[in-house]
């Protein structure tokens, strides 16, 4: 069975299997129809893209494009690293409030080599085993939403 | 309390790095797939942005993204899908607001030509014929084409077929008029010079 124009455009962009592109090869070197099809599909396809080269040659970037891409990656990282900083603040400032400041000894790491979201992660255990699992899910959310989780007392979570 | 120490930074200048050396090889051919879609230099140039900023801050999540160029393509689509949705949605164009846009392009005679060859393209190609042959025209593998297009390689085998057979169609023939020398056919109907 000869193969379709869709198999022979595969075959010609070695897209198809190794299996498949040898059966193919196979076919196609006992096939004079399909090697004239092999031959026609791909002198269309070279016409086809010297005519895109009018595009290609029209259709650029700006010059300036990638400098506008690491700018704007940029200002992404400064804006995250001042929330992410901000938030680490919250959280030392707030687990201090129930441990004091050697809280760090007992996790290990501390804040001078870990992200506020791992030191959370990390504290979150140990305020469970002193305030309970359902009080200690409250003061990490109230942290998280930037509020004082001493609120959490005068809500009665705990 | 124990003062908090600078980001090094070291991590995001890695992947920086990263991204300017996949800017240098797709950015082209991901500019030219947004303009077909989008038929607008600026918003082109704002989805490239944005894809690789995309890219950035996946890559800064620790993602691992083992085909980068399928994803750069992947994910430029979905934000061009994006912009086409809401493009449509918005009926009318303030035209006290247009009128105050100044005329960005250089040289207005290569940007006619290019919005020629673009809108011969969209009246020639059904719209999944015409993003897989401008991926496959950028050198995506069908594997890719399929992940990007979200569909099987055997349908970008068929999408491809058929572009190809109209493209081919409407050709231009040697010893064609001066309108359909440089590139894809002139409609007749959209030909200025046509009488």
């Amino acid at each position: 069975m000869h193969p379709d124009t869709a198999t022979l455009l595969a075959y010609r962009d070695r897209q198809l299997s190794a299996v498949a592109q040898r059966e193919i090869q196979l076919h196609i070197a006992g096939c004079a129809r399909c090697s004239a099809a092999l031959e026609r599909l791909s002198k269309e396809w070279e016409h086809i893209l010297a005519e895109d080269a009018a595009f290609r040659r029209l259709c650029a970037p700006p010059r300036d494009g990638l400098d506008r891409v690491l700018s704007a990656i940029r200002e992404r990282g400064r804006a995250a690293s001042s929330t992410e900083s901000e938030l680490k603040q919250k959280i030392v400032e707030q687990l201090e409030v129930y441990f004091g400041s050697r809280i760090w000894a007992v996790l290990g790491g501390g804040p001078a080599s870990e992200q506020g979201t791992d030191l959370l992660a990390k504290a979150e255990p140990l305020l469970t085993t002193f305030i309970g699992r359902r009080a200690a899910a409250a003061v990490v959310a109230e942290i998280h939403k930037g509020a004082d989780p001493r609120a959490c007392l005068d809500a009665g979570v705990m | 309390m124990p003062p908090l120490p600078e980001a090094t930074g070291s991590r995001a200048e890695e992947i920086e790095r990263e991204v300017v050396r996949l800017y240098g090889e797709f950015a082209e051919g991901m500019f030219r797939y947004a303009f077909v879609l989008l038929a607008n230099r600026e918003a082109a140039q704002d989805a490239l942005q944005e894809a690789f900023l995309r890219y950035f801050m996946a890559r800064s999540g620790n993602r691992s993204i083992e085909r980068p160029r399928a994803w750069l393509f992947r994910v430029l689509r979905n934000y061009l899908l994006d912009q086409l949705k809401a493009s449509s949605q918005r009926k009318e164009v303030d035209l006290a607001q247009m009128r105050n846009y100044p005329d960005m392009r250089q040289d207005p005679e290569s940007e006619f030509r290019l919005e020629q060859i673009v809108r011969s393209l969209r009246e020639l190609l059904s719209p999944r014929e015409l993003e897989c042959f401008r991926l496959r025209a950028e050198g995506l593998r069908y594997e890719e084409i399929a992940e990007v297009l979200e569909v099987r390689p055997g349908t970008v085998g068929a999408l491809l077929a058929r572009a190809q057979k109209k493209l081919r169609q409407s050709s231009v023939k040697p010893g064609a008029s001066g309108n359909e020398q440089a590139g894809y056919p002139v409609p007749e109907s959209e030909c200025p010079y046509a009488s």
